[in-house]
């Protein structure tokens, strides 16, 4: 039974490059985890997140969220 | 025979003859809708059936087109946008830009799905649109004003349900990177049409329409459109996008090392912090500004204020803050903001404008332009040397004003002295906010852009990040395939952005395309069409410009030669045999020859009979 459980949210066409192009879903790991590990378990590279929030506040990739949370990434928009 | 589809068409094209004063209706052909949906494909079919090769860009013979999608207009996430285009006068080629705001839905509301200036006027002179109403008026006082003194003034005179489009000074000065602006502050900025309108002599087209847009299943459309927005307004990121826009992405490019930054010697700007998204919206951000149907609005309507001056602006997008910020590396947003304006202003825009600003600078600390044919010293990270190019530029002024507003090729091939190996364009199109030395997939979309060096056609640096920046393998095809998908937007008359910013699934533009036009279309077919316009386009360039295929398919010089000096991506840049090689692969995939033309097959399996034609004989 995994220890550490969040919901992950993507936002932005670069969905399609998480598991299953999926923009819900939920990560169980053993114990909590930054966002970069989150990030290396799900085999997606660091750079294609380029804001984390959280709780409503902007987060680095540093940032280890309570067990439960949601965290929504970021990933690129192309400039106008 | 084709018939028109019973909505999201009113099937007119109003045409406008500036040297005779008459206006004409013609019916829209009929197959045009299934061959080539509207916008960006209306404007595509119209220049290669009535521009002919050896049209000069900026006489008579040019057509100036504005053209509706069939879900402009139609209440739906993103459905202000506007295509505009001509025979660009900066590359000699196929040449338009989009912009959002509120035009096609005028136009359409008029009963026109096109509009078409022919000719040119023989004196400056304005073009009022009122429903079946069309009258050329003088444009008076008008000529020299800013475009938002002019767009005031037009608004005050005729009403606020105008919708208005105008140049500035560059535009009728016939600069070839000037722009068309519209809504204070959004601008259809590509291609230099913004001199293609000041050749006509027209200053401003303002567009009222009392009338409905067709739909062939009314219900159905507030339905799904109902759909649609709750989808929008549930998608993951949509509250956490929308405060800092596009400029959000400021930090993350540089992160990634593909900012441009000193006139693109390098890809990393050091003070990059003091011009991203937070800044703006900290420090001169007043209200958030879209355009219509928008429910993410991109537009940041902001206060500069700096020692030459103040200025409220809608800005700076990512766009602006690359080239005007990193390119002459300007540090603070109030600065960015400013310079923004300006350009705005005086109808120039604002990715070509930094980026000749830019070059002009290196070449004056190169020694290739001299303090006095400058006027000023000029530095990177001075807002008066800036500001000042911007205005000789905008004004022609003898000199260097004059020989820069030709566009850094023209200006680089006069001034030689090797500075065409810092011009950064490709085909006479400056470059934009990616400086892609490492980013295979992202030089590939430049170098093989329609229109010359533009992103949006193929924004594919996220892909060069999920799949290996060293790696070319897989990148001609995933351009290939975001050059079908975006520049489809552009003919349905809708935004990007959602499916972009929030991940707003393609799946609901092929859901939506039948309630509102009564034709069912899957998304396969819809990009195939998208594929036809892509063709249709590299023939028409082909045809007018000597060499446009592999040979003006390349980047300048210092891309493939000079690796990238510092920051994220140091020592890297791509080997003209790698370009190659990216070169070969996708002319392989499209169906082209070795020279990058569409062969006679590929036309004609894309139903383009004329256009094999034209090139194969």
């Amino acid at each position: 039974m995994a220890g550490y459980r969040v919901q992950i949210e993507v936002a932005g066409h670069a969905k399609e490059y998480f598991p299953g192009g999926r923009d819900r879903f939920d990560v169980e790991l053993d114990e909590p985890a930054t966002i970069n590990e989150i990030l290396a378990h799900l085999g997606v590279p660091s750079e294609l997140v380029m804001a984390v929030f959280s709780a409503g506040e902007r987060r680095d990739k540093d940032y280890v969220a309570p067990a439960g949370a949601t965290v929504t990434l970021l990933t690129p928009p192309s400039g106008g | 025979m084709a018939s028109l589809p019973p909505g999201g068409y009113n099937g007119r094209i109003l045409r406008v003859d500036l040297t005779s004063g008459e206006h004409r209706v013609t019916p829209l052909p009929a197959d045009w809708p299934d061959k080539y949906i509207g916008g960006r494909g209306f404007v595509s079919r119209l220049l290669y059936e009535e521009v002919p090769p050896g049209t000069d860009p900026l006489g008579p013979q040019n057509k100036l087109v504005m053209a509706a999608g069939p879900l402009s207009g139609v209440f739906l996430p993103g459905c202000g946008k506007t295509h505009l285009g001509a025979k660009s006068p900066a590359t000699g080629g196929y040449g338009d830009s989009n912009v959002g705001g509120h035009l096609s839905p005028e136009l359409k509301q008029a009963g026109y799905d096109m509009l078409v200036l022919e000719g040119a006027s023989a004196e400056p002179c304005i073009v009022v649109i009122n429903d079946d109403e069309v009258e050329i008026r003088p444009a008076g006082d008008l000529w020299g004003l800013g475009c938002f003194a002019t767009e005031k003034r037009l608004k005050d005179e005729l009403g606020e349900e105008f919708q208005i489009a105008v140049i500035g000074p560059a535009g009728e000065n016939l600069v070839k990177f000037a722009c068309i602006g519209h809504d204070f502050g959004r601008q259809a900025g590509r291609t230099g049409i913004g001199a293609v309108m000041g050749s006509k002599k027209v200053k401003a087209l303002a567009i009222q329409g009392s009338g409905t847009i067709p739909l062939a299943d009314p219900q159905g459309v507030l339905q799904l459109g109902k759909t649609m927005y709750e989808a929008c307004f549930a998608a993951p990121g949509f509250r956490e996008w929308t405060p800092q826009g596009t400029a959000g992405v400021t930090d993350w490019v540089n992160e990634v090392g593909a900012f441009p930054t000193r006139n693109f010697q390098t890809s990393f700007f050091p003070e990059y912090k003091k011009i991203n998204g937070e800044r703006l919206r900290e420090d001169i951000h007043l209200t958030d500004k879209g355009c219509m149907g928008c429910p993410t609005p991109c537009g940041k309507y902001s206060h500069a204020k700096v020692p030459m001056g103040e200025a409220k602006v809608e800005g700076p997008e990512y766009e602006t803050i690359a080239m005007l910020g990193g390119d002459c590396c300007l540090a603070d947003i109030n600065e960015v903001a400013y310079a923004n304006y300006i350009c705005d202003d005086l109808g120039l825009d604002s990715i070509s404008g930094g980026n000749v600003a830019a070059f002009a600078i290196e070449a004056y600390e190169k020694g290739v332009i001299s303090e006095e044919q400058a006027g000023m010293p000029l530095a990177f990270g001075d807002l008066p040397s800036v500001v000042h190019l911007l205005r000789i530029i905008a004004g022609r002024e003898e000199g260097l004003g004059d020989l820069l507003a030709e566009g850094v090729k023209t200006a680089s091939e006069k001034l030689g002295q090797d500075s065409a190996r810092y011009a950064i364009h490709v085909k006479g199109l400056e470059w934009t906010g990616y400086e892609s030395r490492y980013a295979p997939a992202m030089m590939l979309s430049y170098v093989t852009a329609d229109i010359g060096a533009h992103h949006n056609r193929s924004w594919a640096i996220t892909f060069d990040v999920a799949k290996g920046r060293d790696e070319l393998a897989g990148k001609a095809e995933r351009v290939i395939e975001l050059q079908h998908i975006r520049p489809l937007f552009d003919c349905l008359g809708v935004c990007r952005l959602q499916w972009v910013e929030i991940g707003f699934e393609l799946e609901w533009y092929e859901k939506v395309f039948p309630v509102v036009t009564g034709r069912q279309r899957t998304w396969q077919e819809l990009l195939q069409a998208s594929e036809r316009v892509w063709n249709l386009n590299r023939v028409y360039s082909a045809r007018h410009v000597p060499g446009w295929g592999r040979r003006l398919d390349q980047p300048p010089a210092r891309f493939v030669e000079e690796p990238v000096p510092d920051g994220p991506a140091k020592g890297k840049f791509i080997t003209q045999a790698q370009l190659d090689e990216l070169l070969d692969t996708y002319y392989r995939l499209r169906g082209w020859t070795d020279d990058g033309l569409p062969t006679k097959e590929k036309l004609l399996e894309l139903d383009l009979p004329d256009a094999a034609k034209d090139l194969w004989g």
